[in-house]
């Protein structure tokens, strides 16, 4: 039997994250039962944004330009640079810091058994723009996870053959949380960064 | 009905559906294997679900891909790698799950892999904990290299040069010497190796490069993607 239209559209929508047949199904009933044009909007920015969105040139964030809106900006620290595992961490950063520097999106993280190693992650336009610009310190804002870790040591010491001051953004005890709800992992390094009362 | 917990490490997670994790373990008794656990990517089993953390694991389910039911780190606990000695780790877990067939138990092979762990920030120079697992590796994976005697059942001499045959061992190398040196290797690195103790730079040296040309070639030349982390 030929698959049908609707069900075609209801296995594509299963393509994103944390939609299953249930909910795919519902989306599907909903925009061409409720909502047409909303549908029709979709369907054209969708093909519109896969056309054209890409990586900056510089930080390889996603956009529509050559180069982003934060690299371009005449308003933004040249000296501080921010290096994020994804865009969606640039993003958070964006939104609730007032950091005012540039950034470098790594999208992923050095991960051998993932294949991923210096040259995937993008560090050899890193290196090439520690280069060219007058960055003074590199902020370290990849994941707590192992392989973060091991992509900040590997940045950091390319930062500090360029004689770059590198830092690394702190991880401990959640803002609200409670010391006896937290793992014991995340408890050791807040005591291993704890910092001086000023 | 208690089930006794395991002690296990994980060696690799990648996220999986919302909030899950799909795991690669290594268990004590059991080998590698993968398994799922659910909601693992949230609250505090994702600080403890991560590579070089000793832990406790109880899991179930029938088929390849077991699901993790519990999760305790175990009593004991290694000092935390940073820098080299991370990446020497991640060099290992690569190893292991590149030489070591799956659900296979490997006992021994369990407390090399924490000895190593812990090594890695003692006094033991770190490429000749590398060497050493290496080794252990190897006899574990059916590759075992004999060192102290040689492919004509000759005892190996520290003043002697020997020549590697290719997944074979080793043999008493002809006077002339062939084009390709690189296959030669002292008898004085043989029996380092043999006896796991060493103190001079250059029979690490070259005992790096044997074991890498030995480990190369059980893996079908196929590069190990952490050495790219060492540049």
């Amino acid at each position: 039997m030929a698959t049908s239209l609707l069900q075609e559209l209801i296995e594509s929508l299963r393509c994103l994250p944390g939609v299953g047949p249930k909910s795919a199904q519902r989306m599907a009933f909903h925009l061409l039962e409720h909502d047409r044009d909303g549908g029709r909007r979709l369907a054209s920015l969708l093909s519109e944004a896969m056309e054209k969105i890409s990586e900056c040139s510089r930080c390889r964030t996603l956009t529509e330009q050559d180069v982003c809106s934060v690299c371009v900006s005449d308003r933004r620290d040249v000296s501080l640079l921010c290096i994020v595992e994804s865009p969606a961490e640039l993003a958070a950063i964006e939104e609730s810091t007032n950091y005012n520097g540039l950034y470098f999106v790594l999208h992923g993280r050095l991960s051998p058994l993932d294949g991923l190693g210096p040259k995937e992650i993008g560090l050899d336009r890193l290196e090439s723009r520690l280069d060219e610009e007058v960055v003074k310190e590199i902020i370290l804002a990849t994941n707590p996870t192992v392989e973060g870790e091991a992509t900040a040591h590997y940045i950091s010491e390319l930062a500090s053959s360029h004689g770059i001051l590198t830092s690394r953004i702190a991880h401990g005890v959640p803002l609200g949380g409670d010391l006896g709800y937290v793992d014991g992992g995340t408890l050791a390094h807040a005591f291993a960064g704890r910092q001086k009362i000023e | 009905m208690s089930i006794l917990l395991r002690r296990a490490f994980v060696l690799h997670r990648r996220p999986f559906k919302n909030t899950s994790l799909l795991l690669e373990l290594f268990v004590e008794g059991e080998g590698r294997f993968p398994a799922v656990s659910r909601g693992g990517a949230k609250g505090s089993t994702a600080g403890l679900l991560q590579p070089f953390t000793p832990l406790r694991l109880g899991w179930g389910g029938r088929g390849e891909v077991k699901s993790l039911h519990e999760v305790e780190p175990d009593d004991y606990q290694l000092d935390r790698l940073v820098g080299k000695p991370l990446f020497c780790g991640l060099y290992l877990n690569e190893l292991l799950m590149r030489l070591v067939p799956r659900s296979e138990p490997h006992d021994q092979l369990f407390g090399d892999y924490i000895r190593t762990l812990s090594s890695l920030v003692g006094e033991i120079p770190l490429d000749w904990s590398l060497r050493l697992f290496e080794m252990r590796l190897l006899q574990a994976a059916g590759y075992e290299l004999v060192t102290d005697v040689t492919l004509e059942n000759e005892p190996v001499e520290p003043g002697r040069n020997y020549l590697y045959q290719k997944g074979r061992g080793f043999s008493e190398s002809p006077v002339e010497l062939s084009a390709d040196t690189s296959n030669i290797i002292s008898g004085r690195t043989l029996i380092a190796l043999h006896n796991k103790t060493c103190d001079d730079i250059q029979l690490r040296q070259e005992a790096k490069q044997l074991l890498r040309r030995v480990i190369d070639y059980h893996l079908d030349y196929k590069p190990l993607k952490s050495r790219e982390l060492f540049g």
